[in-house]
């Protein structure tokens, strides 16, 4: 242990705790504060959870989370079962369009699948028009439509965690069943899927936290009693009623309380269970079996379905960004560059702005990512594993929470955020333990833990599978 | 009358030839042993016995009836029970419900289960674990479960992979004699696969070794060391001087040849296979450590009889072990501790050609 | 890279944070579609974001060679 080593980390830890920690904790105090008054006290708490709306808020929350996570499991599981043990062509395509979504900034699923299954989109005037449907469907404004797209982009989290387990489970364990007269479905529900829970549930609780943590799909769906858009909607809307605005920062905590309860007991249960321990793998890629006809053809036809699903997302998109006044009808008539003009035109700043905020929390990410994946996997410095719980912890923290936290602590007593600066420093803040988990080294990734970060680190995989 | 005959059985990986075109009988009650290096073809032969594996050519007959020329049996209905490498035993069952899975899976009553499972538990000296999860167990304890799970259905015939191989070395010892002994008391066929000579020897009524796909020859341990049929499986079992050479004269009597060696004009050996030890024909002389006869002063013999000099000395226990330059050739020897020369003494090497082998 | 994207298409945190002239590629969407739904504007910003994504994934994957060692480099 060297003294340049404790330095360092005691620079990092300044960082955390600056930049994370100081801005938490100024969070956690506002929620303690009643309104109007300088002291402190649970009553918001308290009211928060006497008051019947906000609790049909959390229960509406929970009922979501259940709904997504039912959802991409039943989609999930077979899609995944297929990417990872049927043989079939076009493997790699399918497995980059089906993990497109997460590449996808979340908001953009939620506009294309508006124009495409809307009130008067595409989908429902071709129904309207062949004559199938009087009156059109309402296929996404509602709870449905949130699940539908809040599943469709956390499918992905669901695909990569089980496809791993199927592969990496060592095939004597299935060959055992076998031979003691299991069938293929009863099987894969006694072996094969118990097997796998580690690596299911490290995606499962990503997919149940996210809608604890998204508030803009929901709001341009038009489902606002969910905790995430409550807060927002609370804390940006009513800045002038403080009372409201303490109501949202409860909503925060308790949003984030939940989230990293939640993703601590998740990471507690999987260290405990980790089965892939036990087993020595014969074969490096896992168990590969030739379908039938009929069910290659099914298999097939799934993949393209929810491809197709995938890639509505780019193409409506890149439609209507073509296009000009594309209403009531099913495909645009009028096509024009308008748009890109007036974004190039009017608001080149936009654009800058976004390359120069992410270049300069790239560039912060890194030059904390390199030092702390060094201090954490080969120094023996004290508080060493601390750091890596809370770098670790942010993984599961609302981006609303660490938004609503710099707001809080930068604008009075630190004024940070009077300066553009804050934005890059938030974003970097806000992705942290993202820089540093790429940046650990192999040997340190190979523990015990890391079957939590399973999809995080397929996700790299994926992203550059996409660009294929 | 063979309780499992292999028939003329190809398994190829893609290109590559992994089983190529054996015979084999297992007799009723016998416990046979497939033994050779890695990627011998010894595995996925079991493998295809247990009908994990889909041979490309031949047919299987397990009692009578056959695997695969009447289509495919499914490995659960051949009546077999199976050991893998790795145990590959639940690991979130307990032990209880590893063992009772196949019984569960066939229609008889939830009380018979229970006595089964509790029946096989005992047999194999897991009693009272049956509630534990594997992960609680030792590595031997996890190996009995296997053996249980296998046993549990009464099968007629129990393949084991290598099923010792990931325990240590006291334990793994010890347990080769339990599982002969619980194999022969329940007078089950086996097929036993491994790539430990020492285990096949101590297990299996006969062995089988195997190289790249052929079977290369099948025997008891006994026959296999004392004579084996060719250098690899000279080699592969034991240990063994090899000098190679060249027939230098036909027979004078009905099985013995000389040869000429790198070391010496004219070594006499005795062999079986007369026919093929024709003038000029390259061969391996061939002789166990512990048939060479090492002397202090020449002794009696009038043939087979060199001089050399003790490079290395080892005491092993219950022996000393020479390694001997015989005129620039290595041989080794294992000899009493009665014999007081060093490293760097002239010693002389009586080669009895009684023992001396002549292989290809 | 990877990094780079996420906070590229980083909004919750930046909605709270950003003032006039401030504003990134998600908050202008954001903003398009508050003020008064003008989808075109933020269906191209949208559309624009995943161009940039895609062209970004790119230039990862040229530079470190194979696409999949490309993903995995950015590790080390």
């Amino acid at each position: 242990m060297s003294r340049g080593n404790i330095i360092l980390a005691a620079f990092l830890w300044l960082i955390v705790a600056f930049f994370i920690l100081y801005p938490l904790s100024i969070l956690l105090q506002e929620s303690f504060t009643i309104t109007g008054t300088d002291s402190w006290g649970i009553s918001n708490y308290l009211e928060f959870f006497k008051d019947t709306y906000y609790l049909r808020v959390l229960g509406n929350t929970l009922l979501l989370s259940m709904f997504v996570l039912l959802t991409t499991t039943v989609f999930g599981v077979p899609l995944a079962y297929i990417l990872a043990r049927y043989r079939h062509r076009g493997k790699t395509i399918f497995t980059a369009l089906i993990l497109l979504p997460i590449v996808l900034p979340a908001f953009a699923g939620v506009f294309a699948f508006i124009i495409f299954f809307g009130k008067y989109g595409t989908l429902n005037l071709l129904l309207m028009n062949t004559g199938l449907i009087e009156t059109p469907i309402n296929f996404i404004y509602g709870l449905h439509g949130l699940v539908f797209v809040q599943s469709l982009h956390m499918l992905p989290f669901i695909v990569l965690g089980l496809s791993a387990g199927f592969t990496n489970i060592d095939p004597s364990f299935e060959e055992a069943a076998e031979v003691e007269g299991a069938s293929g479905f009863w099987r894969f529900i006694t072996i094969t899927l118990p097997l796998c829970t580690p690596s299911y549930l490290a995606g499962a609780v990503l997919v149940f936290l996210w809608p604890f943590t998204d508030w803009l799909t929901p709001m341009i769906l038009g489902q606002t009693n969910l905790l995430p858009s409550v807060a927002y909607i609370n804390i940006a809307y009513h800045f002038t009623d403080m009372h409201r605005k303490y109501m949202g920062i409860v909503a925060v905590v308790i949003a984030a309380v939940f989230c990293i309860s939640l993703f601590l007991v998740a990471r507690w249960w999987v260290e405990k269970k980790k089965y892939t321990g036990l087993s020595k793998g014969t074969t490096s890629e896992g168990r590969v079996i030739e379908p039938g006809p009929l069910l290659k053809m099914g298999a097939y036809a799934y993949l393209l379905f929810i491809a197709f699903i995938v890639l509505l997302i780019p193409i409506v998109l890149g439609l209507s960004a073509f296009s000009r006044r594309w209403v009531f009808e099913p495909f645009p008539t009028y096509w024009t560059l308008e748009n890109f003009r007036l974004i190039l035109l009017e608001s080149p700043i936009l654009i800058k702005n976004s390359f120069l905020y992410s270049g300069l929390a790239l560039v912060f990410g890194v030059a904390f990512g390199l030092p702390a994946a060094y201090i954490i996997a080969r120094s023996r410095v004290p508080g060493k594993d601390a750091l890596d719980f809370v770098i670790t912890l942010m993984l599961a923290f609302p981006g609303i929470a660490v938004g609503v936290g710099y707001m809080l602590a930068f604008w009075d007593k630190i004024p940070l955020a009077r300066y553009w600066i804050i934005m890059p420093l938030a974003l970097f803040a806000r992705r942290l333990p993202w820089t540093f988990l790429l940046r650990r080294p192999r040997k340190y990734r190979a523990r015990a833990d890391s079957e939590l970060f399973l999809p995080y680190r397929c996700l790299c995989c994926s992203r550059a599978c996409s660009s294929a | 009358m063979a309780f499992i005959e292999i028939k003329n059985l190809l398994k190829r990986f893609k290109k590559v030839v992994a089983v190529n075109h054996i015979d084999l009988d297992v007799i009723e009650g016998e416990m046979l042993t497939l033994l050779g290096p890695s990627g011998c073809g010894k595995t996925t032969t079991l493998r295809c016995i247990a009908g994990l594996e889909t041979p490309e050519e031949g047919d299987i007959v397990i009692d009578g009836k056959s695997m695969l020329s009447e289509g495919f049996i499914h490995p659960s209905q051949r009546g077999l029970g199976m050991v893998f490498q790795n145990y590959a035993v639940w690991p979130h069952m307990k032990v209880f419900n590893n063992v009772a899975y196949g019984l569960k899976l066939q229609k008889i009553s939830r009380k018979i289960v229970q006595e089964r499972t509790q029946e096989v538990l005992e047999l194999v000296g897991l009693e009272g674990l049956g509630e534990r999860y594997p992960s609680q167990l030792s590595g031997g304890q996890q190996q009995r479960v296997a053996l249980a799970r296998a046993l549990v259905r009464n099968p007629k015939v129990l393949l084991l992979d290598e099923p010792l191989s990931n325990l240590d070395a006291k334990l793994r010892e010890n347990m080769r004699f339990e599982i002969k002994s619980l194999v022969k008391r329940m007078g089950i066929t086996a097929v036993y696969v491994t790539h430990d000579q020492a285990e096949a020897m101590v297990i299996s009524d006969r062995i089988a070794v195997m190289n790249s796909g052929d079977i290369v020859q099948i025997g008891t341990a006994r026959e296999i060391y004392k004579q084996p049929a060719n250098k690899f499986v000279a080699d592969f079992i034991g240990t063994m001087n090899f000098m190679s050479g060249e027939i230098v004269q036909s027979p004078r009597d009905v099985d013995a040849v000389c040869v000429r060696t790198e070391f010496s004009e004219k070594v006499l050996c005795t062999t079986d296979s007369v026919t093929e030890a024709t003038p000029g024909k390259k061969v391996y002389v061939s002789i166990r450590p512990e048939d060479v006869e090492v002397f202090t002063e020449p002794p009696q013999a009038r043939e087979n009889l060199f001089k050399g000099v003790i490079v290395h000395k080892a005491y092993l226990g219950n022996f000393l072990y020479f390694f001997i330059n015989v005129n620039g050739t290595m041989i080794q020897a294992q000899v009493p501790h009665s014999l007081p020369q060093d490293e760097g003494q002239e010693v002389h090497l009586f080669l009895d050609p009684q023992k001396c082998m002549v292989l290809f | 890279m990877m990094f780079f994207i996420m906070a590229f298409q980083e909004i919750s945190t930046a909605i709270f944070l950003y003032r006039g002239g401030w504003e990134t590629l998600p908050i202008g969407i954001y903003l398009n579609w508050h003020r008064g739904m003008e989808f075109g504007i933020a269906a191209a910003m949208a559309f624009l974001m995943i161009v940039i994504t895609f062209i970004l994934l790119l230039i990862a994957s040229k530079i470190g060679g194979n696409m999949l060692k490309a993903a995995w480099s950015t590790d080390e």
